[in-house]
């Protein structure tokens, strides 16, 4: 019986894949974060039809908790007034507004229709201006963005701290937040449009969303603005024009 | 984040090491290889030639590889989606090669090896309890013979 041996061929051995570990690695990582970015998008797409059909007094929960925050001397009651005036030009639903004393240029729409705006804002903008930002409020109450965005908020809650512990909750936590931007942004840019549309139906001016955005646009083109929940004011001017020119 | 940071760090180190150290040693296996080819071997229980067997001696040897970091955790990660576990097949191939090569260093002054058997277990499994072995062991052992030419064949 002939013995055979012959010399190995160190460069075709059947042992060892001939895949590079590191794309291996590399592929599995992105599939993996692809898929579960995939699911978690299906569920906040499930979320923003489910939320806004809540009934009403789990958002009267919501906004006693949120309100609460808010002290009685807090409340600018002169300019809630002012803006109570405003509101009733705008509306004819039941929404009640809350002027706080802050340094802060902010308005934000609560759950059970609340609208909060900051006394700041009123050191900026005319009535016009002010005008279009209650009418962007408006816009997400009628949305209904306030309970999307809570459920959105509620879950990356859950998917990040409840499910992973660090390092993991705060790689989620992350990815979560820049998934979350698209939608928040694409909310922003519906309650201008609601506003400017708005604004227009009642016979006022657009001429406040010009002065609003030009007021905060502080030409920062840095990466903070590709991890902020708004559009940059600039972008918003743009998409105000084409509803404007339309 | 901190703890992430030293996960990147512990990954890329598996990753830049594990591969130079691995490149190095296959590179060290295949020219021990070419030396101690002409020493033969085979896994049957009979030396099948026509010479006597003069001495037989049992031979054996043994290797202990560890993982890197980056191997187990590719490792984890195809265990997820199933298929080749890539990291695990250069490192038993290694393993096993290195064993053959240590054995036959100690059968250097034999003719033939025979009745070559190979045996795997891991090392460190479950220590960290989460069932990934963190180093394997290979042993190679077998009958080394040296035979007299011309003389007729023996059972071993």
């Amino acid at each position: 019986m002939k013995y055979s041996n012959v010399e190995p061929d160190f460069d075709d051995n059947p042992n060892i894949s001939k895949r590079s570990p590191l794309k291996t690695f590399l592929l599995i990582i992105a599939g993996l974060l692809g898929s579960f970015l995939v699911f978690y998008t299906i569920i906040i797409l499930l979320l923003n039809f489910f939320m806004p059909r809540l009934p009403e007094e789990y958002e009267v929960i919501v906004s006693n908790v949120l309100v609460s925050f808010f002290d009685e001397e807090d409340i600018d009651k002169e300019k809630t007034l002012f803006t109570e005036e405003i509101l009733k030009e705008l509306s004819d639903d039941d929404i009640k507004i809350l002027v706080i004393k802050s340094e802060i240029i902010n308005a934000m729409a609560l759950p059970g229709n609340i609208i909060i705006v900051y006394s700041a804002l009123y050191d900026k903008v005319s009535e016009d201006g002010l005008r279009f930002v209650i009418g962007h409020e408006i816009g997400h109450l009628v949305n209904n963005d306030n309970m999307k965005l809570l459920g959105r908020s509620s879950l990356r809650t859950i998917f990040s701290e409840s499910l992973f512990d660090e390092p993991v909750s705060t790689i989620i936590d992350k990815s979560l937040y820049l998934v979350s931007l698209a939608f928040s942004r694409s909310d922003e840019t519906n309650a201008d449009i609601y506003s400017i549309n708005l604004l227009k139906s009642k016979g006022f001016s657009t001429h406040g969303a010009y002065e609003f955005f030009n007021s905060v646009n502080d030409d920062k083109e840095d990466l903070s603005i590709y991890l902020s929940t708004h559009p940059h004011p600039k972008k918003r001017l743009k998409e105000i024009e084409k509803v404007e020119g339309n | 984040m901190n703890s992430f940071t030293l996960f990147l760090f512990l990954l890329a180190l598996g990753y830049f090491v594990g591969t130079f150290r691995e490149k190095k040693h296959f590179k060290s296996i295949k020219e021990r290889e070419k030396l101690s080819h002409k020493l033969k071997i085979d896994n049957l229980k009979k030396y099948y030639g026509e010479e006597e067997i003069i001495e037989r001696k049992l031979v054996s040897g043994s290797c202990v590889i560890a993982m890197d970091y980056f191997k187990l955790i590719l490792a984890n990660l195809i265990n997820l989606t199933g298929g080749r576990i890539i990291s695990y097949e250069a490192l038993i191939d290694r393993g096993r090669r290195e064993a053959i090569l240590r054995m036959k260093e100690e059968a250097k002054d034999f003719d033939f090896i025979i009745n070559s058997r190979i045996e795997t277990s891991s090392i460190g499994k479950n220590s960290n309890n989460k069932g990934a072995f963190v180093a394997i062991e290979i042993l190679v052992y077998a009958t080394a013979i040296k035979v007299k030419k011309g003389e007729t064949i023996n059972e071993v």
